[in-house]
């Protein structure tokens, strides 16, 4: 007879307390900015929820989730001095599970079903039975809670199921709750604790010279990788691979087949957008590999970001390689590689290059040993409406189109990546009156921006002017209204004039003829 | 005096535990630990840091534990005095027999607020049947009353009105007694304050607003508007525009309880305020309202007819589009044809319904709605467009006006939360001199006048605002921090802490504190405590 799979034993020897997680249940990763949860698992079995006219699926879930007394009894902002500047921390800390529970849960709409006290060996508990009924994401819910009230904390075990599966999984719950128990408290891993760099400010940054802004850098991207892999649950691996530092729970050829794609995206970047924050160093991120999408959903809700500005998060994806999956982890490493080179230029990027951007290398794959870069069959189908409805737009005005009318409902991002597309690696690239536009205009960019920001910079020091009548607040008004719209037409205007300054209407003819001839052929 | 049914909203009363007496009141708050006594008609709240006259004519109920003491106004009750006798409920007794009595009444009552109290928790929720309608609620039951008969009124004349078939089931409605319970159990977003589900099981959820019962009413009657709309034909539901649009005019609805009648058609002043300050931003042009706008208004201009109606989702079709549906409902000739023209949207064999929601309703696109509206309305060509487009503008800037005291309070509001104090304290002093009784009107006056230094104003105000609601604790927090700094520190620190004892877990005078502690540590001077500073 098989021996019985042992649950797992979750010890958390900082706060002094243990607990078993049913067996068979996985231990997923926290996030390295998570404040209140200690543990969390989750259930390998599916449960399904089937009504008359719709369905769902959910993996049941274990969270921990403490309390120290001396967050939950704090009122008011945290204030500590650190040399000379002042530290003001505003976030609320919760008084105790319900108002953490209100606050966080989005799982729908839901309710106290039953509550009372108890004890658990010597351990007072509150144990609470929650109804998720409204608005539920998969269907109906029970989350079963018991709140273990020590001397100094309280310490809430949460269990979520769906409310139909909840009969089939009750005595697994009852038999995890009811084996917390305290034990001798230790101090805490320093390797768990946050880089002390991690706190050095952009600005500071910028004071450097660009080596001394590699050397601090490297040591910034060493001690986070340090610190996320100090935390990696059973199961999860750490290493470097390629230009990436890896946390890895997939097996080691897919992990190589996405570091592979990131190495390439990186190198072609390095080797074709050189002119873009030229010299500077673009740090190794920690690049978070899950092992399919519910385990990626459960780290910080699904968010495409990690937790340090360093972190890189994708899974493996049941349907295969070149899914959205990778569509997101191709832009994560460009808007990497961009911020590290020049993270004011990145974040300047008018909406029609930034969608462009994103746009081309979502859909980019490595095709013998190169980087290919096709278009999407759906940016084809929304070109050619475009183009058979006459509305599509020239190069001149894609590049002077405000954000708010780049949208999906007219094609206007399908142009402004064909566009991209055409200068970066299409038929622009290759064209000698073409090839050194993007670059240009790059440069023309980051002129406009530095010359606004100089312009606001002295304004900023004079106090504003403070309306004295309702005619003058009306115009204030109006200006401040409209003011955003105005710098962001004249951020396109400027760029497009100092990049294109000596144009003329011929040199705009064969820009629009070579870049719509490619789209026709696309 | 003496009610036969108490009230479920508790307030976070829960200070300094002077005594043992209730205090229920109309406006669904019920208040214990307190100490009262009678004050003539009136009631008198003992505080440690001072007494709280409360009029009678906000008391539905009172229980006060010691029994007041009786003067005698003839010589037959001087006489019973003597012998040891004491009146209670209209009759005279031995004191020991009132005592009793009085006891056995507190219990009881003490014992119905406690039932009651706990109905404030979902799962001890109240439920309840009418004509066309499946209440479950935590509100109080005199509270409730009068919306199950505002919605079964609504209802009824919308039925006539738009010729409903009675549906099989009824409706389920969901009626929270505050704001927090109401976004935790329904689910809805933050900023959703009631949700209509238009897929089975169809379901209402809207919360009780006691600062705002006016508001409270125009959101039941919008989202109750989107079910009653897809009564109209069942299996049709109707777009983004005139959907919102048709439920923000019904929403200005007004019920009588008394009559239990209902006028349709009034003016949504907060829409209004809303479109006065889309005008003086220029904010409508150049895209503005989304990508997915045809045909989009230049900057600077008013909203576009077509723009309006043949955009498949827009916010403008909650404030334009209003206004659109007042303008042809308040004109003769155009109501009978808007009126076809929302019922041939469900009906017209013309008009394509290729769009499919949940529970496979039907439904139309912008630009469907769009040709049935130029249908229905006779608009032939660009000229006729253009002209009923310039008729609904001219209502919009010159017929309709915010005149009263809630819409200038409305306008007020909005001018405040989109940076214009000068505009908006114009606006909260005419909306008190048309006759605004709301406390919060006068606070956020005051507020304004203190930004502008004019502390002694600010001072006259919010008494002003104690007269209408003497037991809003943020109200004697904010006069007393006025009263203090402008020099009358006693009467102010008093009045802070009186604060501090009415509401302990106010969340605004928790901020307050908090900004004071912050600049205290990081200036690390001051080191005496704001009153109620712990």
């Amino acid at each position: 007879m098989a021996p019985a799979v042992r649950a797992f034993a979750h010890e958390d020897k900082r706060l002094g307390f243990k607990i078993d997680a049913p067996s068979g249940w996985n231990e997923l990763p926290l996030a390295p900015d998570e404040k209140w949860i200690v543990g969390r698992f989750k259930c390998s079995k599916l449960d399904i929820y089937v009504d008359r006219e719709w369905g769902g699926e959910h993996y049941a879930e274990m969270t921990i989730i403490a309390f120290p007394a001396e967050e939950t009894s704090r009122k008011g902002p945290k204030v500590t001095k650190d040399g000379d500047s002042i530290k003001i921390d505003l976030s609320s800390p919760y008084k105790n599970y319900k108002e953490y529970f209100n606050k966080t849960y989005t799982g729908g709409g839901h309710f106290v079903d039953a509550e009372k006290e108890a004890k658990v060996g010597p351990v007072a508990a509150t144990q609470l039975s929650i109804k998720v009924e409204k608005l539920t994401s998969n269907g109906p819910r029970r989350v079963t809670t018991w709140v273990y009230h020590l001397p100094d904390l309280d310490i809430a075990v949460q269990f979520e199921t769906l409310e139909n599966a909840f009969e089939k999984r009750e005595n697994e719950i009852l038999s995890a709750l009811k084996s917390f128990k305290t034990i001798a408290k230790a101090a805490a891993n320093p390797a768990e604790k946050a880089p002390a760099d991690a706190a050095v400010s952009y600005e500071d940054l910028k004071k450097l010279t660009p080596e001394e802004r590699k050397v601090r850098r490297q040591a910034m991207a060493d001690a986070t990788a340090k610190q996320l892999s100090a935390k990696l649950p059973n199961g999860w691996s750490a290493q470097p691979m390629g230009r990436f530092f890896v946390l890895s729970h997939v097996d080691q050829s897919y992990a190589q087949k996405v570091v592979e794609q990131g190495d390439a995206i990186l190198a072609w970047l390095d080797k074709n957008l050189e002119y873009f924050g030229k010299g500077e160093f673009v740090r190794r991120p920690v690049l978070r590999i899950f092992k399919d999408q519910e385990e990626f959903r459960s780290y910080r809700g699904g968010l495409w970001w990690g937790g340090s500005n360093l972190e890189i998060v994708t899974y493996k994806d049941n349907d295969g390689w070149l899914t959205w999956s990778t569509d997101q982890f191709n832009t994560s490493v460009l808007n990497h590689w961009l911020r590290e080179r020049d993270y004011d230029l990145a974040l300047a990027f008018p909406s029609w290059l930034r969608t462009g951007l994103d746009g081309v290398f979502e859909k980019v794959k490595l095709k013998g040993g190169q980087l290919d870069f096709p278009s999407d069959p759906w940016e084809r189908v929304g070109l050619a409406e475009n183009v058979r409805a006459g509305k599509a737009l020239k190069p001149r005005e894609i590049m002077t189109t405000p954000g708010a009318q780049i949208g999906w409902a007219n094609n206007r991002q399908h142009e402004a990546t064909a566009l991209v597309r055409y200068f970066i690696a299409g038929a622009g690239s290759r064209d000698t009156k073409m090839k050194t536009i993007f670059k240009n205009y790059l440069s023309a960019l980051k002129a406009t921006v530095l010359e606004i920001s100089k312009e606001s910079a002295g304004k900023e020091d004079a106090a504003p002017k403070k309306p004295k009548t309702e005619e003058e607040e009306e115009a204030a008004f109006k200006a401040r209204a409209s003011g955003w719209k105005e710098k962001e037409k004249r951020v396109l205007d400027s760029t497009v004039k100092r990049a294109f300054g000596s144009w003329k209407d011929a040199d705009w003819d064969y820009l629009d003829n070579a870049y719509f001839s490619t789209i026709k052929n696309n | 005096m003496g009610c036969s049914f108490l009230l479920a909203w508790v307030a976070a009363f829960a200070g300094a535990s002077l005594g043992d007496d209730c205090l229920i009141l109309k406006d669904g708050r019920i208040l214990t630990q307190l100490a009262v006594e009678k004050d003539g008609a009136d009631y008198r709240v003992r505080f440690q840091n001072g007494d709280i006259k409360v009029p009678a004519a906000m008391v539905l109920d009172a229980v006060l534990v010691a029994a007041a003491p009786v003067e005698p106004k003839n010589d037959e009750e001087r006489k019973a005095l003597e012998k040891g006798l004491v009146k209670f409920d209209g009759r005279w007794m031995p004191s020991k027999e009132r005592d009793s009595l009085l006891q056995r009444k507190v219990a009881e009552k003490k014992k119905q607020i406690e039932q009651l109290k706990s109905h404030q928790l979902w799962r001890n929720r109240l439920r309840s049947t009418s004509a066309h309608f499946d209440f479950e609620y935590t509100v109080p039951p005199h509270v409730f009353q009068r919306y199950r008969d505002l919605l079964e009124g609504y209802f009824t004349e919308f039925s006539k009105q738009w010729k409903l078939n009675v549906p099989k089931e009824k409706l389920k409605v969901c009626f929270y007694h505050d704001e927090e319970t109401y976004y935790e159990t329904s689910g809805a977003q933050r900023g959703a304050i009631a949700y209509y589900r238009f897929v089975r099981p169809l379901e209402l959820n809207v919360y009780y607003d006691r600062l705002d019962a006016r508001g409270t009413e125009t959101t039941l009657f919008h989202e109750a508007n989107h079910y009653l709309s897809a009564l109209i034909n069942p299996g049709f539901l109707y777009p983004h525009f005139p959907g919102e649009s048709l439920a923000e005019y019904y929403g200005a609805s007004s019920f009588d309880a008394a009559t239990k009648k209902l006028e349709f058609g009034l003016l949504q002043e907060g829409r209004l305020a809303e479109i006065q300050s889309d005008i003086a931003s220029g904010r409508l042009g150049d895209g503005d309202s989304g990508p997915t706008t045809a045909g989009a208004s230049k900057p600077g201009e008013l909203m576009g007819l077509e723009a309006l109606v043949s955009t498949d989702r827009m916010y403008e079709h909650y404030t334009w589009g209003w206004s659109l549906c007042h303008f042809l409902m308040s004109d003769k000739r155009y109501k009978p044809k808007f009126q076809a023209f929302i019922v041939g949207l469900a009906f017209d064999r013309e008009v394509k319904r290729d769009v499919t929601l949940g529970d496979n309703n039907r439904s139309v696109s912008g630009g469907e709605v769009w040709l049935q509206f130029k249908r229905s309305l006779g608009l032939k060509d660009a000229k006729a467009v253009a002209a009923l487009e310039k008729e609904w503008h001219a209502h919009v800037q010159k017929s309709i006006q915010t005149t009263s005291a809630r819409g200038l309070q409305l306008a007020a509001e909005s001018a405040d939360h989109s940076g214009r104090p000068i505009r908006a304290r114009r606006l909260y002093k005419e909306a008190i001199e048309a006759g605004c009784r709301d406390a919060n009107a006068y606070h956020a006056y005051a507020r304004l006048l203190v930004r502008d230094d004019r502390l002694g104003e600010a001072i006259t105000i919010w008494k002003q605002a104690l007269e209408f609601d003497p037991l809003q604790a943020r109200l004697y927090w904010h006069l007393g921090r006025t009263m203090a700094k402008k020099g009358d520190g006693t009467e102010g620190k008093r009045l802070m802490a009186l604060a501090r004892e009415m509401d302990p877990e106010d969340p605004e005078i928790d901020f307050e504190l908090d900004l004071d502690a912050l600049i205290k540590k990081s200036t690390s001077s001051d080191t005496e405590k704001t009153p109620g500073e712990k």
